[in-house]
C-alpha cells in the first residue's frame, strides 16, 4: 500500500487542483475546505513516508508499472522524505492563514483559482522532490514556475503583474536552460533516469567533457535563477514583496528552496563525484553564496518596505543553503539542508506576521511600525522570535543551522566562511532589531481607531510557526538525524 | 522529548545528578510570567511578588550549597540543541550564582519602594527576573554552548532593562549596548566554533592540548575571541564604552544589578577561559605553558590599564552614576589584574591571584551594589544626580552617610573591611610575581597598582566632599525614605564586615575550596590558606595607599582639578571607535548607495535606450502602417481598375453568357467587401460581419439571377444575416458597455489618493495592453545578467574542463 503513496500525493494534489478550479466562485468556502483537506491528507502521507523511510529505508515507485529505463521512477529517499515533510507542513500552515487573509487581499471571484494554483504549485514541488527522472524533473519545474507566477499575479494590481511577468520571463529562460541541459545529458548518456545517467556519466566523461561542463553550467544557472542565487536574484524582491502574504510566505519559504533541493539531487545523484575535484563548480556556488549572504543583508538594510526587506533577507538566507551545497560535505551540507526547513519556518512566519500587520493596520513602511508591538503583542512577539532566529540567537532554529554550517566550514578548514556567517548575523541584527525595538518601545504614531482586530485563524498559524522555531531551536535532533542519514553521515 | 540523565562515569564519586540547577534558572523566568499576569490587575501586588521571587531564588541558590560541598552538581539534556545542554555547578559557579542572586534579592526589595520614581514598573520587574534566570544560567552552565545561550539571553533581557526609561537617551544607550553585546556574542561564538572544531568538545575543562591538535584556527585567535566576547561584558578598557552610557541612562536599580552582577558574568567567563580552558592539563614547561603564562601577563597589564584609566576618568565625572560607572570599570581592572597575575604565575602562586580576583568580584558586588543603592536613595529623596546640585547631605541623611563611609572604607582597602582582603591578595600576587621574575615591568606593575588604589580613594573622597559635605542647597530633600530602602544596605554592610574580620574563614572555606575544579599547584593553595592578612607588609601597603590618596587629593581639591573636563575628543570613543564606525558605515552604505545609484542609472539608461528603440520601432511601425495605407490605396486603385476591367469584361461576359457574368459579379462583390474590410477600422468581429454581409450581398446578387426559389432562400438568408449583424452589433456594443462599466466599477471601488489613481491607470492600461507601459526596463538587464552569468560559468568551467579528459 505504502508504495503507491508518493504518486498518490502528486496525483491527489493535481487532481483536486483541477476539481477546485471547476467549483466556481460561488462555492469558494468549499474550495478552501477541500484544499485544506487535501493539504492535511498530503501532510499525513508525508509524515507516514518520513516514518516509513526512517524505519525501512528508501524505496522507489515505477509509474504505470514501467521499470526505470523506460518509465518514470519516483524515488523516496531520506532527502525527499524530509523535503516532502517541509513542503506539506509549511504549506498547510500557510494556507490556514490564507483562508482569512486571501479574502481580504484578493477579489472574491479568483479565490478558487488561488486554491487551484496553490495545489498545483505544491504538487509540482512534491514532484520535484520525488522524481528520479530528468525530463520529469523538467516538467515539474515548469509546472511549479507557472503556478508560482500565477499566485503572484492573481492579486490584481500593476505591481504584481509586472513582478510576475518579470519572474515568468526569467524563470522560463531558466527552464529553457534546464531543458537544454537535460538534452545534453540525454545526448551523451541516452538515459533520463538519474540512476542510469549516473551510471553512464563516468564512462562518457572523457569522451564528451564539454557537453557535461555545459550541462552543468546550464543547470547551475537555471536552478540558480529560480532559487534567486545572488546575481540572478533580480526578480525576487518585487515578486515576493508584491504578492499576497500567503504567496510570499510560500514563495520565500518553499519555492526558492525546492530548486536548491533539485540542485542537490542532481549534484549528488547524477554527476560523478570526481568531476568536482577537477571543475570548480562548487567553488563558484560558494563564491556566489557569500556574495548573496553579504549583499542580500546589506541591501535589506536600506529597504523601507517591510516585505521588501524580508524579500532581500531571503536572498541572503538562500545563500546559507547554497553555502552548504557549495561546501558539499559533512556538517556543512547538513547545516545547509537543515536551513531549508528552518528558513522555511522563519521566513514563512515573518511574511505572515508582516501580512498580519498589513492586514490590521495597513502599514507597510518600516518607519511607521513604531509602537505596533503594544497593539499587536502576539504578532510582534512572533516577529521577534523570527528576527532572533534570523540573527541566529541560540534557542532558535536559526542558530542550529548556522552552528552546523560554521562547524562544517571549520571541518573543511575554511574559517573564512565562519566569519561570513557571523558577519551576516551581525548585519541581520542591524536591520531586524530596530524593527522589534521600535515596535515595542517606540512611540506610537497611528491612532488606535484605524486598527483592525486580527482573526484568530490568522494568528494561530503565526504562533504555531513561532513555537516551532523555538522548539526546533532546542530540539533539532529528529530533523537533524534524518538529514544526516540523507547525506550519509 | 527525551530527557535523560546519565551520570558522568568519569567522576562518579563526586558528581551529583540533580535538576536543581535547572530549577534555579527556570524559576525566576516562570516568576517573570506570573509577575506579568499579576501586573494586569494589581501593580503593587506584582512588585511584591517579584521581591518574593527574588528572595525565593536566593534561597534556592543557597540550597545548592550542601550539594556543592559534596561535589559537582550536574544535569544533562542530551538531545537539546544538537550538542546537548548541560548544567554543572561547582563551587566557583556557586559563588557567582550566590553573589548574583544576593544582589538581585536586595535590589528587588529596594525597588519595591524605589520604583515609584521610575516609569514602566512591569517592564522592570519582568525583565529583571528574566535577566536573573539567564545570569544564573551562565553560572550553572556546564559547557560553553549552554553558557553562550544564557549569555546571549542575558544580553537581550538586560537590554530591556537598560532602555527601561524609554527616553531617547536610554534608547541610544541601549542601542549601543545591544549592538556591542551582539557583536561581542558573535565574536564569542566564533571562539566557540573554533574551539569545538579543534577540540571536539565544548566542555569546560582543560582543552589546550586538544585545541592544539586541531589546526583550523590558531590558539591565540580563539583566546582573543573569548576574551573580547567576555571582556565587553566585563568592561575591560578598550571595550568599556557601553558602561558609562548605559549607566547614565539607566535607573539605579538597573545599574546596581548590572554593576553588581551582570558584569561578573564576563569576569566569570574570563576566569573559566583563562584559568581552566586555556591551561595545560599539566603544569610543565612547554610552549603551551608559556602561552598560558604570556596570556596571563597580557591580561594583567590590561587589568592595570583598565584600573588606572577607569579611576582617572571617574575622578573627572560630574554625575554620580557616571562616576560609579567608571568606578566599576576601574574595579574590574583589579579583578583582571588578579586573574592575569594568577595565570602569569602558573605553576607557582596561581592560587593567590585567582582567589584575589574571585574575592574581589564578590566584594565588588557588595560595595558597588551598595553605592548604587545609596545613589538611588539620594535620587529618590532629592531627584538629583549632578554633584553641583547636591551637598551637605550628612545632616539630613546621617545614616546614609555612615553607610557611604563604610563602603568607601571597604572599596579603598582599609583593614578590617572586605576590600582590604581581596586587594591584599591581588597585591601580594603582584609581589610574588616580582619575587619570581624580578624584572622592571613587574615592579612597575606593583607601583601602578598602588597608584590605582590611591586614585580610587581619591574619587570617593571627591564624591563624599561634593555630596555629603559642605552646604546643603535649599529645598534639596523632597521625600523621606523608608526602612525598605535602607534594609539592603544593612545586609551588604554585614557581609563586608564579616569578610573583613574573618578573612581566613571566608577565603579558605569558599574561595580556596573552589580551586578544586582547576589545576593549581597544591603549595600555592596552602600558601594562600596561611596568608597573614594583618601582617606588617599588607598593612604597610594599605597605609601607603591611604597616604598617597590624601597627598593626591589635597592638590586636587585645592585647585579643583577634578572639575577639569577633557575636551570631547579625548576619549577612546571619539579617537578610535567613532571614526572607525563612521568609516565602515560610510564606505559600506556609500558604496551600496553608489552601486544602487549606478544600477539605477544603468536601468534608466537601458530603459531610455529601450524607449528609444520602442520609438524607433514605433516609427517603423508607422512606416509600415503608411506602407499598408499606400498599398491599400494602390490596391484600391487596382480594384477600381479591375472593376473597370470588370465592366469591360462584363460586356464581354454579357456577350459570352450569364454564367461568366455571375462569376464576375461575385468577384466584384467580393472585392468590394474586401475593400470595405480594409477600410474599416472597427472591431474585428464587426469587420467579419461586414465582410460576411458584403459577401452575402454579392452572393445575393449572384443568386438573384439563378431563380426565384433560390432568391427566396437568399432573401431569407439575408434577413438572417441582418439579424445576425444586428446581433453582432448589439453584442459588440454590450461588450463595450460591459468593459466601460467594469472600468467604471474599478474606478469607483478604488479609494482616494495617488496610489489608487496609479492603480486605476494601471488597470486601464492593462486593458489597453500598451507594451510601452510595461516596466520592461529591468527585464533586459536581468536576462542580460542571466546570459552573462551563464557565460562566465561556462568560461570558467571550460577552462578547467581539460582536466576531465584525463579522468
Amino acid at each position: 500500500m505504502y508504495l503507491h503513496l508518493p504518486v498518490l500525493m502528486v496525483v491527489l494534489l493535481f487532481g483536486v487542483s483541477f476539481v477546485v478550479s471547476l467549483l466556481g466562485k460561488k462555492r469558494r468556502n468549499l474550495a478552501f475546505q477541500l484544499t485544506l483537506l487535501v493539504l492535511g491528507i498530503v501532510f499525513i502521507i508525508s509524515i507516514y513516508l518520513l516514518q516509513h523511510v526512517g524505519k525501512e529505508g528508501p524505496f522507489s515507485y515505477h509509474v504505470g508499472g514501467w521499470p526505470p529505463p523506460w518509465g518514470v521512477e519516483l524515488y523516496v529517499d531520506y532527502l525527499s522524505a524530509y523535503v516532502l515533510m517541509v513542503l506539506t507542513s509549511i504549506s498547510f500552515v500557510v494556507l490556514i492563514y490564507g483562508v482569512e487573509d486571501l479574502r481580504h487581499e484578493l477579489k472574491s471571484d479568483v479565490l478558487h483559482w488561488y486554491c487551484s494554483l496553490y495545489l498545483l504549485l505544491l504538487g509540482a514541488m512534491c514532484g520535484i522532490a520525488l522524481t528520479n527522472d530528468l525530463f520529469n524533473l523538467y516538467v515539474f519545474i515548469e509546472i511549479s514556475t507557472i503556478a508560482a507566477c500565477g499566485i503572484i499575479s492573481i492579486k490584481d494590481d500593476r505591481k504584481c503583474i509586472e513582478a510576475s511577468l518579470k519572474y515568468l520571463i526569467l524563470s522560463v529562460m531558466g527552464s529553457g536552460c534546464f531543458l537544454l541541459a537535460v538534452a545534453m545529458l540525454y545526448m551523451i548518456t541516452g538515459n533520463l533516469n538519474f540512476t542510469y545517467v549516473a551510471q553512464e556519466l563516468p564512462h562518457v566523461l572523457p569522451l564528451y567533457p564539454y557537453n557535461i561542463v555545459i550541462a552543468l553550467s546550464l543547470i547551475i544557472v537555471s536552478l540558480g535563477v529560480k532559487s534567486a542565487l545572488f546575481p540572478l536574484h533580480v526578480w525576487l524582491p518585487d515578486a515576493h514583496s508584491s504578492a499576497p502574504s500567503p504567496s510570499s510566505a510560500v514563495l520565500s519559504g518553499l519555492v526558492i528552496k525546492i530548486y536548491a533541493v533539485a540542485l542537490v539531487k542532481l549534484l549528488f545523484q547524477v554527476f560523478p563525484p570526481q568531476i568536482f575535484e577537477v571543475i570548480p563548480v562548487l567553488d563558484i556556488v560558494l563564491f556566489l553564496s557569500v556574495l548573496a549572504i553579504l549583499a542580500g543583508s546589506i541591501i535589506a538594510m536600506v529597504q523601507d518596505d517591510i516585505k521588501k526587506m524580508l524579500a532581500y533577507s531571503s536572498i541572503a538566507q538562500i545563500g546559507f543553503v547554497f553555502m552548504g551545497i557549495g561546501l558539499f560535505e559533512g556538517r556543512a551540507l547538513a547545516g545547509g539542508l537543515l536551513h531549508i526547513f528552518n528558513h522555511a519556518m522563519m521566513k514563512a512566519m515573518l511574511f505572515l506576521a508582516a501580512g498580519l500587520i498589513i492586514y490590521a493596520s495597513g502599514i507597510r513602511k518600516i518607519r511607521d511600525l513604531k509602537g505596533i508591538g503594544m497593539r499587536m503583542p502576539l504578532t510582534m512577539l512572533a516577529f521577534t522570535v523570527g528576527a532572533f532566529s534570523m540573527v541566529g540567537i541560540p534557542g532558535t532554529n536559526g542558530f542550529i543551522s548556522k552552528w552546523h554550517l560554521a562547524l562544517g566550514a571549520l571541518d573543511l578548514e575554511r574559517p573564512f566562511f565562519v566569519a561570513v556567517i557571523l558577519l551576516s548575523s551581525l548585519l541581520n541584527g542591524i536591520y531586524y532589531f530596530p524593527i522589534v525595538i521600535d515596535a515595542f518601545f517606540g512611540t506610537q504614531i497611528m491612532p488606535q481607531s484605524e486598527h483592525k482586530d486580527v482573526p484568530a485563524l490568522m494568528l494561530v498559524p503565526v504562533m504555531v510557526l513561532a513555537v516551532g522555531i523555538i522548539f526546533f531551536g532546542f530540539y533539532p535532533a529528529p530533523v537533524l538525524s534524518f538529514i544526516e542519514r540523507a547525506i550519509g553521515l | 522529548m527525551i530527557l535523560s540523565a546519565i551520570s558522568n562515569n568519569l567522576a562518579a564519586a563526586d558528581t551529583i545528578i540533580s535538576l536543581r540547577p535547572v530549577a534555579v534558572v527556570l524559576f525566576p523566568m516562570a516568576a517573570a510570567l506570573v509577575v506579568y499576569v499579576l501586573s494586569i490587575k494589581n501593580k503593587r501586588l506584582a512588585a511584591f511578588f517579584a521581591s518574593l521571587a527574588g528572595m525565593a531564588t536566593f534561597l534556592m541558590v543557597l540550597s545548592l550549597y550542601p550539594l556543592v560541598r559534596q561535589g559537582v552538581i550536574e544535569y544533562r539534556f542530551y538531545e537539546l540543541m544538537s550538542l546537548g545542554l548541560s548544567f554543572r555547578v561547582d563551587l566557583l559557579g556557586f559563588i557567582f550564582a550566590f553573589l548574583a542572586s544576593l544582589a538581585w534579592m536586595l535590589v528587588l526589595i529596594f525597588a519595591y519602594h524605589y520604583i515609584r520614581v521610575e516609569a514602566n514598573h512591569v517592564l522592570y520587574y519582568c525583565f529583571s527576573l528574566l535577566t536573573l534566570g539567564s545570569i544564573l544560567g551562565v553560572f550553572v552552565a556546564g559547557d560553553l554552548v549552554t553558557l553562550f545561550l544564557f549569555f546571549e539571553m542575558m544580553t537581550f533581557f538586560s537590554y530591556v532593562l537598560v532602555i527601561g526609561r524609554l527616553n531617547p537617551q536610554a534608547l541610544a544607550a541601549g542601542k549601543f549596548y545591544l549592538y556591542l553585546g551582539v557583536a561581542g556574542g558573535l565574536v564569542l561564538l566564533f571562539g566557540i566554533f573554533a574551539l569545538y572544531s579543534a577540540a571536539g568538545t565544548v566542555e569546560l575543562t582543560n582543552l589546550m592540548e586538544e585545541m592544539e591538535r586541531g589546526p583550523a584556527v590558531s590558539l591565540l585567535l580563539i583566546f582573543a575571541c573569548f576574551f573580547v566576547g567576555f571582556g565587553i561584558k566585563a568592561g575591560v578598557v578598550p571595550l568599556h564604552l557601553w558602561m558609562p552610557k548605559a549607566y547614565a541612562a539607566g535607573p539605579a536599580i538597573v545599574n546596581a544589578l548590572s554593576s553588581g552582577a551582570m558584569i561578573k558574568a564576563g569576569v566569570y567567563g574570563v576566569i573559566r577561559i583563562l584559568m581552566l580552558v586555556f591551561t595545560p592539563s599539566t603544569l610543565e614547561p612547554g610552549h603551551l605553558f608559556s602561552f598560558a603564562v604570556s596570556t596571563g601577563y597580557f591580561v594583567m597589564w590590561l587589568g592595570l590599564m583598565t584600573m588606572v584609566v577607569g579611576a582617572v576618568i571617574a575622578l573627572l565625572q560630574s554625575n554620580m552614576m557616571k562616576l560609579l560607572a567608571y568606578s566599576s570599570i576601574s574595579q574590574m581592572g583589579y579583578v583582571f589584574t588578579g586573574i592575569g597575575a594568577g595565570a602569569f604565575l602558573f605553576g607557582a602562586e596561581e592560587a593567590m591571584g585567582y582567589s584575589g580576583a574571585v574575592l574581589h568580584s564578590f566584594n565588588h558586588t557588595l560595595f558597588k551594589t551598595g553605592f548604587f543603592l545609596i545613589v538611588g536613595i539620594i535620587y529618590y529623596r532629592t531627584g538629583q544626580l549632578e554633584f553641583k546640585k547636591l551637598g551637605g547631605l550628612y545632616r539630613s541623611m546621617p545614616m546614609l552617610t555612615g553607610f557611604f563611609i563604610l563602603y568607601v572604607l571597604a572599596i579603598a582597602g582599609v583593614p578590617l573591611f572586605s576590600g582590604y582582603i581581596s586587594k591584599t591578595l591581588i597585591h601580594d600576587s603582584l609581589l610574588e610575581a616580582y619575587y619570581l621574575h624580578g624584572t622592571l615591568d613587574i615592579f612597575l606593575a606593583e607601583k601602578v597598582f598602588i597608584v590605582g588604589s590611591a586614585l580610587t580613594l581619591c574619587y570617593y573622597l571627591k564624591f563624599f566632599q561634593q555630596v555629603f559635605w559642605g552646604k546643603e542647597p535649599e529645598g534639596l530633600v523632597k521625600q523621606s525614605g523608608t526602612w525598605v530602602l535602607y534594609a539592603p544596605l544593612y545586609v551588604l554592610a554585614l557581609f563586608i564586615l564579616i569578610i573583613g574580620f574573618f578573612p581566613h574563614y571566608f577565603v579558605n572555606q569558599f574561595v580556596l575550596a573552589s580551586t578544586a575544579s582547576f589545576v593549581f599547584e597544591p603549595y600555592s593553595i596552602e600558601h594562600v590558606r596561611d596568608l597573614a592578612y594583618f601582617g606588617s607588609h599588607p598593612l604597610a601597603a594599605a597605609g601607603t595607599v591611604i597616604l598617597l590618596a590624601l597627598l593626591l587629593y589635597i592638590p586636587l581639591h585645592k585647585f579643583r582639578l577634578y572639575e577639569y573636563s577633557f575636551p570631547r575628543w579625548v576619549s577612546i570613543e571619539y579617537l578610535i571607535f567613532a571614526p572607525l564606525a563612521k568609516i565602515v558605515y560610510f564606505y559600506l552604505l556609500r558604496s551600496c548607495k553608489t552601486m544602487d545609484g549606478g544600477v539605477n542609472n544603468f536601468y534608466a539608461e537601458i530603459g531610455g535606450k529601450f524607449l528609444q528603440f520602442c520609438r524607433y520601432f514605433g516609427s517603423f511601425d508607422k512606416g509600415l502602417d503608411d506602407l499598408y495605407m499606400t498599398s491599400g490605396s494602390k490596391a484600391l486603385d487596382y480594384v477600381k481598375k479591375t472593376r473597370e476591367l470588370d465592366s469591360t469584361l462584363d460586356e464581354a461576359y454579357e456577350r459570352t453568357g450569364s454564367g461568366v457574368k455571375k462569376f464576375a459579379d461575385r468577384t466584384a462583390g467580393l472585392d468590394r467587401a474586401l475593400d470595405k474590410a480594409y477600410e474599416s477600422t472597427g472591431a474585428a468581429t464587426r469587420r467579419m460581419t461586414d465582410r460576411t454581409a458584403g459577401l452575402d450581398k454579392a452572393l445575393d446578387e449572384a443568386y438573384e439571377q439563378t431563380g426565384k426559389t433560390v432568391k427566396k432562400f437568399t432573401d431569407r438568408t439575408g434577413k438572417f444575416d441582418e439579424a445576425l449583424n444586428k446581433g453582432y452589433e448589439k453584442a459588440g456594443s454590450s461588450t463595450r458597455e460591459f468593459i466601460d462599466k467594469s472600468l467604471q466599477k474599478g474606478e469607483s471601488t478604488g479609494g482616494e489618493g495617488k496610489e489608487e489613481e496609479e492603480k486605476r491607470q494601471g488597470a486601464r492600461k492593462k486593458v489597453a495592453l500598451n507594451p510601452m507601459e510595461w516596466n520592461i526596463k529591468n527585464l533586459n538587464f536581468d536576462s542580460l545578467l542571466l546570459v552573462l552569468m551563464l557565460g562566465i560559468i561556462i568560461f570558467i568551467l571550460f577552462y578547467f574542463a581539460r582536466g576531465l579528459t584525463e579522468l
